[in-house]
């Protein structure tokens, strides 16, 4: 699978594609369609806008147990195709912070040749490089992307066909082990679906939010028995983490949130916002946690972050933030 | 120490549920090697914290043990912790309780007046000048002086919200539940206001008058109740309906026959009659029709029964009245009950101690009593309301919702920061509406935190130390933006210290 299919100005749009979301609890499979209006829902607290594209179907499937996950696959597909007559093949992969290791590197160097254009082989190969770099022993490489380019100092949002001397990439890594991504992979065959993009879910939310304006924020993904923490900061997506504890494990659900959140205490400065959402019920609940938790003696804070679920309302899109970001992600 | 063992397939909440389950303090925690819970590294860590906030200590095997690198040095071995950090103090090492300072101080400094011999000698007298001086300069140098230490720290502001619940059925503030009581308080006002009629009504009377009804058929009588139509036929007045007063039966009408001389017959039909009163529908001019008006009867045809009238009907009129209309009253309630309610909530306040609020969010207001002295389409040019307004609404007292607030806020307060109780500021609102005993709030609480400096400590540090000592020391202080020291008199250095009295060293905290 290609990394890199960034920067090329030229992107064909599909009309119909598939969304693939295999969360930790369950799977869901939409079918949208770039052809039709789009649609613009608000969540209630923000006044955040994510426009998808048109939604024309959508299955939900609860998974009971991991080695169910063919046929619960099977069968979020087979719920949509009652509503969708035609199913596309292409499809875009969205998966749990599970196992997910990420990383964010900057890679500096000075061209042989200033004057020459950049191009997509340049900026494939510095992806590729930073991914090796970094890569944990046990896990592979499946997804990479360009956060910011700075050509001799001037950031820009492109750098391919430009020119220059000395470049700076900020690169974000995401890593699985290599059994969970042939796992998706015969999934996938099985069912006959084309894979055009296998990307962590959580980013692609975090990505749209970032696109409407959200620049610091801690995005905190609340299941049931699992949680993951994506950590914004400048318009970037610093790191992803995940804890096996959820809504339904209140009791010690702020150690584990702390746990995480450590890794991230040598970062400055920290975002002033926590925002929750996800697929369960319990996102007040953790929203009232959030508010006695000591945030400013763990972390060495000025003040208490502000704390605000984030409840998305689409078309056919009921608190499935992860499948509409993932539509945006063709 | 008690040893739990764990599968493969255990999970992070069930290895948590089995720590806090077991009374024991000390556990040794086995997973098996491929456990799905050892995928994330986070979830070792957890527990650890887990069982530290239970009071319990957990130890890893051996295979666990290595995924925490626990065996890792926390601290490069020979570095100072503890002097790194505050080199200053490293000079007046805390440890330490001796100060030679304090303790001349604690000796104190007695001399009295040698005795004077009655032979006064010069070379004495001069001596016990000199001590005289001597003591009289110490003494000043001890207990002249004196130092204004200002030391400069910034407030942080804070903001923190919080649930909490309050309820009619607390009397005192309930910390561990979270809950403040709550008063229920009440105001009634009663008002009267007129307004002028906007309402109009026709009014008028029924033409009357009698007629007589015809029937031409010789087989059946005819019978009408009470309150049949009969409608003018032709004329001006065609279509104008009336009813009769009374149920009437019409005989069959009779025919005859008779011959002239010539032989021809000629037959006759009679039609039967009876005359019977009528009264018009409608109000008005328009009933009063001329005599000899042709009437048809219910739905009978004008060639098997009709009437007609021997006299004109008369008694028919119309005019046009002012009547309360039900949007004047609608207006009359709307404005006093504005005023009333503005009244009672006015009140309300009054029977407010200084330190009650009330809860938004609780306030009801209902009618008690309204009273009209005209009902609707009654002939009036002015209708006039007396009502009765109550407003009830629920208060808290500021104090009892700090109290709650300041508990919930203090485990969060950062190491050498405390609440400045003089800015503290508490609001709340109701999260949702209740008619019931407790109401779900949300509050708020704004205030600034101050640095926590001991001044005695200060105070004792600074006593009787060299200028540049004392600067050293205030640098070292945590929390502080700034200090200024200002020493008076001022001595020649190595005289130039700090007052060797605690009493004559003021410290004052500026906010900058």
């Amino acid at each position: 699978m290609s990394l890199l299919n960034i920067f090329s100005s030229n992107k064909e749009k599909l009309d119909k594609f598939l969304v693939l979301e295999i969360g930790l609890e369950k799977v869901t499979a939409a079918v949208f369609d770039h052809s039709q209006p789009n649609t613009t829902p608000q969540t209630s607290e923000e006044n955040v806008s994510i426009k998808t594209p048109k939604l024309l179907g959508i299955g939900r499937k609860n998974i009971p147990a991991v080695m169910d996950l063919p046929s619960v696959t099977e069968e979020a597909i087979e719920a949509v195709s009652a509503t969708v007559k035609e199913l596309p093949q292409t499809t875009v992969l969205g998966v749990s912070a599970e196992e997910l290791e990420t990383s964010t590197t900057i890679v500096r160097y000075q061209r042989a040749d200033a004057s020459s254009k950049i191009d997509s082989n340049e900026i494939e190969q510095i992806i590729e490089h930073s991914g090796k770099e970094k890569s944990p022993t046990d896990k592979k490489l499946f997804f990479a992307t360009v956060t910011s380019t700075l050509i001799d100092g001037t950031l820009v949002s492109n750098p391919i066909g430009l020119t220059g001397q000395s470049l700076e990439v900020s690169c974000f890594n995401a890593f699985k082990p290599e059994q969970e991504l042939a796992f998706y992979s015969k999934v996938l065959n099985d069912l006959d679906l084309k894979l055009l993009k296998i990307i962590p879910t959580s980013y692609a939310v975090a990505r749209s939010l970032i696109k409407n304006g959200i620049k610091d924020a801690i995005l905190i993904c609340v299941g049931l028995e699992h949680t993951e923490v994506i950590f914004v900061s400048n318009a970037h997506v610093v790191g992803i983490k995940s804890f096996d504890l959820g809504s339904k494990t209140l009791d010690f659900w702020s150690s584990g949130l702390e746990v995480v959140l450590e890794e991230f205490k040598e970062h400055q400065p920290w975002p002033d916002a926590v925002k929750i959402y996800g697929e369960s019920e319990g996102q007040e609940k953790i929203k009232s946690e959030l508010l006695t938790f000591p945030w400013m003696k763990k972390f060495e804070l000025d003040h208490f972050p502000k704390i605000e679920v984030m409840h998305y309302q689409g078309e056919g899109l009921e608190n499935d933030l992860g499948v509409a970001a993932l539509s945006l992600e063709v | 120490m008690r040893n739990l063992e764990f599968g493969l397939e255990v999970t992070l909440t069930q290895i948590l549920e089995s720590i806090k389950a077991v009374p024991e303090k000390e556990l040794q925690i086995s997973v098996a090697k491929d456990a799905v819970v050892l995928k994330n590294p986070a979830n070792l860590k957890i527990l650890e914290k887990a069982a530290s906030s239970l009071g319990k200590t957990i130890h890893f095997s051996d295979n666990l043990a290595s995924s925490l690198n626990l065996n890792a040095p926390e601290f490069v071995e020979g570095e100072d912790i503890f002097e790194s950090h505050s080199p200053a103090a490293a000079n007046n090492p805390e440890s330490s309780n001796f100060n030679p300072k304090l303790q001349e101080k604690k000796k104190g400094l007695k001399f009295g007046l040698p005795k004077l011999s009655l032979k006064p000698s010069l070379p004495l007298a001069v001596a016990f000048l000199l001590v005289l001086i001597f003591a009289g300069g110490t003494a000043a140098y001890w207990y002249l002086p004196n130092a204004k230490v200002v030391l400069y720290v910034t407030p942080k502001s804070f903001t923190k919200d919080a649930s909490l619940s309050a309820s009619t059925r607390l009397s005192v503030v309930d910390t561990e539940e979270r809950a403040v009581p709550l008063t229920e308080v009440s105001s009634t006002e009663t008002g009267t206001l007129s307004a002028q009629s906007t309402g109009k009504k026709t009014i008028g009377d029924h033409a009357k008058g009698a007629v007589t009804i015809r029937n031409y058929n010789t087989i059946s009588p005819k019978s009408f109740d009470k309150g049949a139509l009969l409608k003018v036929v032709g004329g001006t007045n065609d279509g104008t309906k009336f009813s009769l007063d009374n149920a009437v039966t019409i005989p069959t009408a009779s025919e005859s026959a008779t011959t002239d001389a010539e032989g021809n017959i000629s037959r006759l039909t009679v039609p039967g009659k009876v005359e019977v009163s009528v009264s018009a529908v409608e109000i008005g001019k328009g009933g009063n029709v001329d005599e000899n008006t042709r009437f048809s009867v219910g739905d009978q045809n004008l060639a098997n029964v009709d009437a007609v009238n021997k006299a004109a009907f008369s008694g028919g009129s119309s005019r046009e009245v002012t009547v309360v209309a039900s949007s004047d009253r609608k207006k009359l309630l709307e404005t006093l009950s504005k005023q009333l309610s503005e009244k009672a909530r006015g009140n309300l306040k009054s029977k407010l101690s200084n330190d009650q609020v009330i809860l938004e969010g609780t306030i009801k207001e209902s009618a008690s009593k309204e009273t009209y002295n005209k009902d609707i389409e009654a002939e009036a040019s002015e209708v006039n309301l007396n009502l009765t307004w109550t407003v009830v609404a629920k208060a808290y007292s500021k104090d009892d919702l700090k109290k709650v607030m300041q508990t919930s806020i203090e485990k969060d307060i950062p190491d050498g920061y405390e609440i400045d109780p003089g800015k503290l500021d508490v609001s709340a609102e109701a999260s949702k509406d209740s008619d019931g005993d407790t109401v779900d709030l949300l509050s708020r609480v704004d205030g600034m935190l101050l640095p926590k400096i001991d001044s005695a400590r200060v105070t004792g540090k600074l006593q009787g130390i060299s200028l540049s000592s004392a600067n050293d020391y205030l640098k070292s202080l945590d929390n502080i933006e700034g200090y200024e020291v200002r020493l008076w008199p001022t001595l020649p250095s190595p005289l130039n210290t700090l007052p060797h009295v605690a009493g004559n060293i003021k410290i004052e905290f500026v906010s900058k």
